[in-house]
């Protein structure tokens, strides 16, 4: 299937400092894709350049073959959404209201439905009227990821499958809230969006992802499934760490952090 | 975190007003207010007397010409000037602190007030000594003025506390602090080379008055009045949003440049019209929209309306007091609402310690 978004020769630079380097890379609908790599090395660049945040330097960022700078922000949030690191709610909005900002541009008729299963889903109807600066730091993460799915969910009614963008989303959350989001974040892929997702731990990458980006000083070091990607050259290369690469029954790589050494660095 | 969970445990569960009821109440409490303000000062109307004045009912009584001249030419307009002020400062205080995403932001208490005041200060004595020859001209350029002393102001403001979509609550307060003294410098280099004259006219900036209300000022508040109402409906739902961050709230659809420019002039007009009026009046912008978003909610749809109407209140309120308290002269208005707003903004600094992060 052809491309929902295209980044060609795009690069970053800040002052002299070249954040992202010459990146070119297809993302499709329907599939998910995991971007991980050492502190610095311009994941959350590369994220931002995706969600329209930042321009680029140089090169393109296309999101269905038109330059992303082109959308106004409201056609742009009907196309794709995203979940940011460390959300700050200095106002007693409730966790309702706080999802229902998800639904902008839409009649509240129209989110009211789709607000009760969300909440189902990310297991915080209970707490739907709490005030949200009174949540947990986990709690309000999922409040979060429900209104980032509200968004996909009401765009997609409307102009077709869209993409879901994920910053480190389970930088805050329990075992078992990391593997349901991750996990319902995949199920948005099945049913045809584009799910892209920054992300630390590579367990959690090669379970969650078709496809895993390690991205290198604001370069692509490696493009494509886990096993390719969890390789022990990549942990060396790119992580300075050796470790060895073991398997799942289902085939899946994994690397145990009580297996690692610290690599010194060239 | 902890802090925060016990600040709400009182009242966790949640849920808002409807809108009608609470409009309709607070737009009852103005019209009392109102009424007794219009009865009360340095000429008593009684109530029996202040229907016939207004004409309705029958007039009884020798008095009714003096109730008239008093109501007509001094009360009313001065009772529609504070009604139209308090709902001018509540909505630039709810406004701003939805652009800041800050409950402690005031338009007088960051220098905003103080900007539109220089302004207003620097237009007295410059069109007094170079523009002799055009009487008016200054006057009828004072509230423009104080608009543009007052969008310099919150520009700058806006410009030094906020970097890439994040606005740092301290930086926010301290260079807030340095504006007004930057301000006041200026107001008192003019009281310094200004003349007798000229330095009555800005004395009276400095205090915050009600007396001088006329018609005609109170016609000079109408067009920043109207224009916020106008913008209102669109601007509620991005202000929400923006309480996400700025990056966020672009996420969810909202046209985040746009927004906060137009927020910037509305504070402004609001803020300079008010000053050019009735000098610096500190704090009604905390007060109000603060008891409104513990009692209805933070949603701007409703929060601003009614912030409208209880700032209406409050004005009124502190108006009335300041004829009665040391009757028959008047304590300027701007000493009584800091003497209650500056109490209530140290306890909700204490309270949000943990929120702002100071």
């Amino acid at each position: 299937m052809s491309a929902v978004l295209q980044l060609r020769s795009a690069s970053y630079r800040v002052k002299d400092a070249v954040l992202l380097d010459q990146i070119s890379v297809d993302f499709r609908p329907g599939e998910t894709v995991a971007i991980v790599g050492p502190n610095g090395a311009g994941k959350s660049t590369l994220l931002r350049l995706i969600s329209g945040d930042l321009s680029p330097s140089s090169g393109h960022v296309q999101l269905l073959g038109r330059d992303i700078s082109a959308y106004a922000p409201r056609d742009l949030a009907k196309r794709r959404s995203v979940l940011s690191q460390h959300v700050n709610v200095s106002f007693p909005f409730t966790v309702e209201e706080v999802v229902r900002m998800g639904g902008e541009g839409h009649a509240d008729a129209v989110s009211n439905g789709l607000i009760d299963s969300l909440l189902d889903e990310v297991e915080l109807a209970a707490l739907r009227h709490r005030e949200f600066p009174t949540l947990s730091g986990g709690e309000q993460q999922r409040a979060h990821f429900a209104r980032t799915l509200l968004q996909l969910a009401l765009g997609e009614r409307t102009h077709g499958k869209g993409v879901l963008l994920l910053d480190e989303p389970t930088s805050s959350l329990d075992l078992r809230h990391q593997i349901k989001l991750l996990d319902l974040a995949r199920s948005k892929a099945r049913e045809g969006a584009a799910v892209i997702a920054v992300l630390h731990d590579l367990n959690l990458a090669a379970r969650f992802a078709d496809r895993i980006i390690v991205m290198k000083k604001g370069t692509i070091a490696c493009d494509g499934d886990a096993t390719t990607s969890i390789s022990a050259k990549v942990m060396a290369d790119v992580f300075s760490i050796s470790a060895p690469i073991r398997q799942t029954q289902q085939a899946l790589p994994f690397v145990l952090q009580q297996d690692m050494t610290i690599l010194d660095r060239p | 975190m902890s802090a925060l969970t016990t600040r709400g445990s009182g009242k966790s569960f949640l849920r808002r007003p409807p809108a009608v009821p609470t409009l309709l109440a607070l737009f009852s409490l103005l019209a009392l207010a109102l009424v007794v303000s219009a009865t009360v000062g340095a000429a008593n109307i009684p109530l029996h007397r202040l229907w016939p004045a207004l004409g309705i009912g029958t007039p009884d009584g020798a008095l009714i010409d003096r109730d008239q001249l008093v109501l007509y030419s001094i009360r009313l307009p001065r009772l529609v000037c504070a009604a139209m002020i308090g709902a001018l400062l509540a909505m630039a205080g709810a406004l701003m602190q939805g652009l800041f995403r800050n409950a402690l932001a005031d338009p007088a208490l960051v220098g905003v007030s103080s900007g539109g005041a220089f302004a207003a200060a620097l237009t007295i004595v410059i069109s007094d000594t170079l523009l002799a020859g055009h009487a008016y001209f200054g006057l009828d350029m004072l509230p423009f003025a104080a608009f543009v002393g007052s969008l310099i102001t919150t520009f700058a403001l806006y410009r030094i506390a906020s970097s890439s979509g994040r606005t740092s609550v301290a930086v926010f307060l301290l260079a807030g602090l340095a504006i007004a003294a930057l301000a006041n410098a200026g107001i008192g280099l003019l009281v310094f080379i200004a003349d007798d004259r000229q330095l009555r006219d800005i004395t009276f900036w400095l205090l915050g008055s009600l007396s001088g209300a006329t018609w005609a000022k109170a016609a000079m508040l109408v067009p920043a009045l109207v224009a916020m109402l106008i913008a209102l409906p669109l601007l509620a739902r991005p202000l929400d949003l923006l309480v996400l961050g700025e990056a966020e709230a672009f996420h969810a659809g909202v046209a985040v440049e746009r927004t906060k420019r137009i927020a910037i002039v509305l504070v402004s007009a609001m803020t300079g019209v008010s000053v050019a009026v009735c000098g610096i009046v500190g704090f009604v912008g905390i007060i109000v929209p603060h008891l409104l978003r513990i009692s209805i909610g933070p949603g701007h749809r409703l929060l601003l309306p009614a912030s409208a109407l209880l700032g209406a209140v409050l004005m009124v309120t502190a108006d009335s007091c300041a004829r009665i308290i040391a009757a028959p002269a008047e304590v300027p208005i701007g000493i009584l609402t800091a003497a209650v707003g500056a109490p209530f903004f140290l306890v909700l600094l204490l309270r949000q310690r943990a929120l702002v992060g100071l």
